[in-house]
């Protein structure tokens, strides 16, 4: 295992957006299991077993099995529901305060074990954002970054970091080109959910509009090598279903590649 | 839609290992997660996901 590697992962969720359970594995006893020969490949297990493998497009019916066998309910107790989806949402504040009301109040079996794991997590998670969202400012991705942290440190936040991560919040307001960084930004992140949905010239637009936002600021330059990219790979253009565009790499035929300029 | 969790597996760390990889054991049972980092969620057990209907993508980022 290298940092690197979970770095990938690590800037893969925040770019995407991953907001489903997702784990980096140190073994490859499940992919042995799963019988791995290519990605995506995908599994359905059903009462702790493997009951299907493939691609992932295929699944459906085996989904609709696994389902039929499976025990009602969420894995996650019905009680820590808000606060879950606080934690996704980035309301790390209020979840931690909303967990820590109802352990207050007393939760019993199931219920107080997940509380616990649910807070045990909320505190490393923040330490890990906290490292990632420095990274992130870094790499110029200053709207990225304060969006990351932003939730932990709202006024009366558990967190014992909340301290810390304000006054980092408030050097990165500080600077004269804060307002354009986060214009772009929210832009830049807009571009980059349209390139994952293959909307590539759409992208590039979006990449466009986002450096114009951010002039001057260190997100211009994001922007534009982004644009730059998907027209360097040749992905401006690139038509699904056109039997000459490569649907591997999703470049563009002769025919469709639109050579855009930033 | 309550019993269906996606849990998503980044295999990152095994490549060296997945050319040895042969076919799929239907019926095998689900192994403890050796996990680096869970996004998303507290760590998962087998225990936890057990009676449930569970579905794995393995991905790479490239």
């Amino acid at each position: 295992m290298t940092d690197e590697d979970v770095s990938l992962v690590d800037d893969f969720v925040a770019k995407y957006k991953v907001d489903h359970p997702l784990v980096v594995l140190s073994s490859s006893e499940l992919e042995e299991l799963i019988g791995v020969s290519g990605f995506p490949t995908s599994a359905v297990f059903s009462k702790g077993e493997l009951a299907w493998t493939g691609h992932p497009a295929s699944a459906g019916s085996a989904i609709d099995d696994a389902l039929g066998e499976a025990e009602k309910g969420s894995v996650y107790p019905k009680k820590l529901k808000k606060v879950r989806e606080q934690m996704l949402d980035g309301d790390h504040a209020d979840a931690l305060a909303d967990l820590r009301k109802l352990m207050e109040k007393g939760l019993e079996g199931r219920d107080a074990e997940w509380a616990q794991r649910i807070e045990e997590y909320m505190l490393a998670t923040c330490d890990r954002d906290f490292a990632s969202a420095k990274e992130e400012l870094q790499a110029g991705l200053v709207y990225r970054a304060v969006r990351r942290v932003e939730g932990y440190a709202s006024k009366d936040s558990a967190f014992p970091q909340a301290a810390d991560i304000a006054a980092w919040l408030a050097e990165r307001e500080a600077d004269p080109n804060f307002k354009k960084e986060i214009a772009g930004g929210e832009l830049y992140e807009e571009g980059l959910q349209l390139e994952k949905a293959g909307e590539y010239v759409d992208a590039f637009k979006t990449y466009k509009k986002a450096a114009k936002k951010g002039a001057g600021a260190r997100i211009e330059q994001v922007a534009v090598d982004a644009a730059g990219t998907l027209v360097t790979d040749r992905k401006t253009g690139y038509k699904d279903g056109c039997p000459n565009c490569d649907r591997g790499t999703h470049s563009a035929c002769a025919k469709h590649f639109e050579d855009l300029e930033i | 839609m309550n019993r269906f969790l996606p849990v998503t597996a980044a295999a990152l760390l095994a490549l060296p290992l997945l050319s040895g990889t042969g076919p799929a054991r239907i019926g095998g049972e689900m192994p403890e997660f050796q996990a680096v980092k869970w996004y998303n969620t507290p760590p998962l057990s087998v225990e936890d996901l057990r009676d449930k209907a569970v579905f794995v993508e393995v991905f790479r980022t490239w």
